[in-house]
């Protein structure tokens, strides 16, 4: 028969286990980690495709003018920042489709002058800066969130 | 002797359908994603439906109850907030986690089904069960990522934490149809062996197949499937309170009238004969 109260012990281990077989998955799904072992590579495929596709949506429907801006690009875009950015933003769909809209605004800035290969490089220095500090910070005040 | 024990009929509020909820007379209750509302900015036509005696249910979506971690107190008391003002009769989260040491998924994830998960699950939801004035109700989540070493099939896995934590479920059938098809078990195999008297409510929704998988979107219209599958759950015992959600590429107001009366449909053919069965 299965204790009712489990030890503190117990609970411990649980949690250490189960930290790191949460994080595993999260970082296949969203920042290109290795698979899992205890997951099917094609179901990480499927669901990690599924969550870019739901966090564009959620930054489309937040900022449609960004979407019509960027068109035909706006996936390719959508990838390069999710790349740059793994993970939706800890402030919710609003703030990470601010981020994408600064993203489209460098991206666009550095296509327009070249020669733009440290500008390019320093623009993406800058951010990648800024989004480890924002990450730093805990979430503030709820936003636009989905199931 | 016949009863009426027709489910109380319900919606997602978002406020793309605003006019089309104020508009329909027979909804009895509405659903509020937590997240999306502080107490202190809640928009005018939600509290119109309160005022017109609409039951609110605040619905978190980022608690991450199923995270290695206790649950966020401020993120608790936002959701108790929300149940306090309008005094609601539970809120609602899911058994998931959405969140690791240091990413945000962006959605729900399934925990893995075993004994030491459920042991974590229950110490984080009996953590914020004591944080909340009404009771918190679980919800089943779709899945795509099945984690391979699991020791409990997943209407065991639901059971064990229900009856441990001494909770109410709310059961998602279009959750269930999604791991149905994406998992390969049988959904009314799951039905028959969840505790039914525990279901508060239950979420229909939309989503469409790609690539052999079925996706949960909340952005298409209700498939047959999940219809039929609502039938089956009313035939083994009609739940008191049933819900569509709508997130996305919302429809016209006839299109989503149209899908609310096909859950009406769907709950109505069986009610009174659960009862008298």
């Amino acid at each position: 028969m299965k204790e009712p109260i489990k030890s503190s012990d117990y609970l411990s281990a649980a949690r250490a286990e189960l930290a790191q077989q949460e994080e595993q998955l999260i970082q296949a799904l969203v920042a290109n980690g290795a698979d899992p072992p205890a997951v099917s590579a094609s179901h990480v495929a499927s669901a990690s495709h599924s969550l870019l596709l739901k966090r564009a949506r959620g930054i489309a429907r937040a900022h449609p003018e960004v979407l019509a801006h960027c068109a035909d690009s706006f996936m390719t875009l959508m990838s390069e920042y999710a790349v740059l950015h793994p993970g939706s933003h800890p402030g919710g769909i609003c703030a990470d489709a601010a981020g994408f809209k600064r993203f489209v605004r460098t991206h666009q800035e550095c296509a327009d002058h070249k020669p733009r290969g440290l500008r390019q490089s320093l623009a993406t220095l800058f951010q990648t800066a800024s989004f480890w500090m924002r990450r730093s910070i805990s979430s503030r005040n709820p936003s636009t969130y989905s199931q | 002797m016949m009863t009426n024990n027709i489910p109380k009929l319900g919606i997602g509020w978002r406020p793309e359908l605003a006019v089309a909820i104020e508009r329909r007379t027979d909804l009895e209750f509405v659903e509020i994603v937590a997240e999306n509302w502080p107490v202190k900015d809640l928009p005018e036509p939600l509290l119109n439906l309160h005022r017109r005696g609409l039951t609110v249910i605040p619905h978190g979506v980022s608690l991450s109850l199923g995270s290695a971690q206790l649950p966020d107190v401020n993120r608790l008391r936002r959701l108790n907030e929300l149940a306090k003002r309008f005094g609601s009769p539970f809120v609602s989260e899911h058994i998931a986690f959405v969140r690791g040491e240091r990413l945000e998924s962006g959605h729900l994830l399934p925990v893995p089904r075993t004994e030491r998960s459920v042991s974590v699950l229950v110490d984080n939801i009996m953590f914020a069960k004591e944080r909340l004035s009404v009771p918190l109700v679980l919800e089943n989540i779709a899945y795509l990522c099945e984690w391979q070493n699991s020791e409990l099939d997943e209407a065991e896995f639901v059971t064990q934490i229900l009856e441990e934590t001494g909770s109410l479920m709310l059961l998602d059938v279009a959750n269930l149809m999604a791991n149905a098809i994406n998992h390969n078990f049988d959904a009314m195999s799951y039905l028959r062996k969840i505790p039914l008297d525990r279901v508060a409510y239950v979420h229909v929704a939309g989503g469409f197949i790609r690539d052999g998988m079925y996706h949960d979107t909340h952005a298409h219209p209700v498939p047959f499937g999940v219809h039929e599958l609502t039938k089956q759950l009313c035939a083994l015992k009609v739940p008191p309170m049933i819900m569509l959600e709508r997130d996305d590429m919302f429809p016209s107001e006839e299109k989503l009238n149209a899908e609310l009366d096909a859950i009406k449909l769907a709950v109505s053919s069986y009610s009174d004969e659960a009862v008298v069965k």
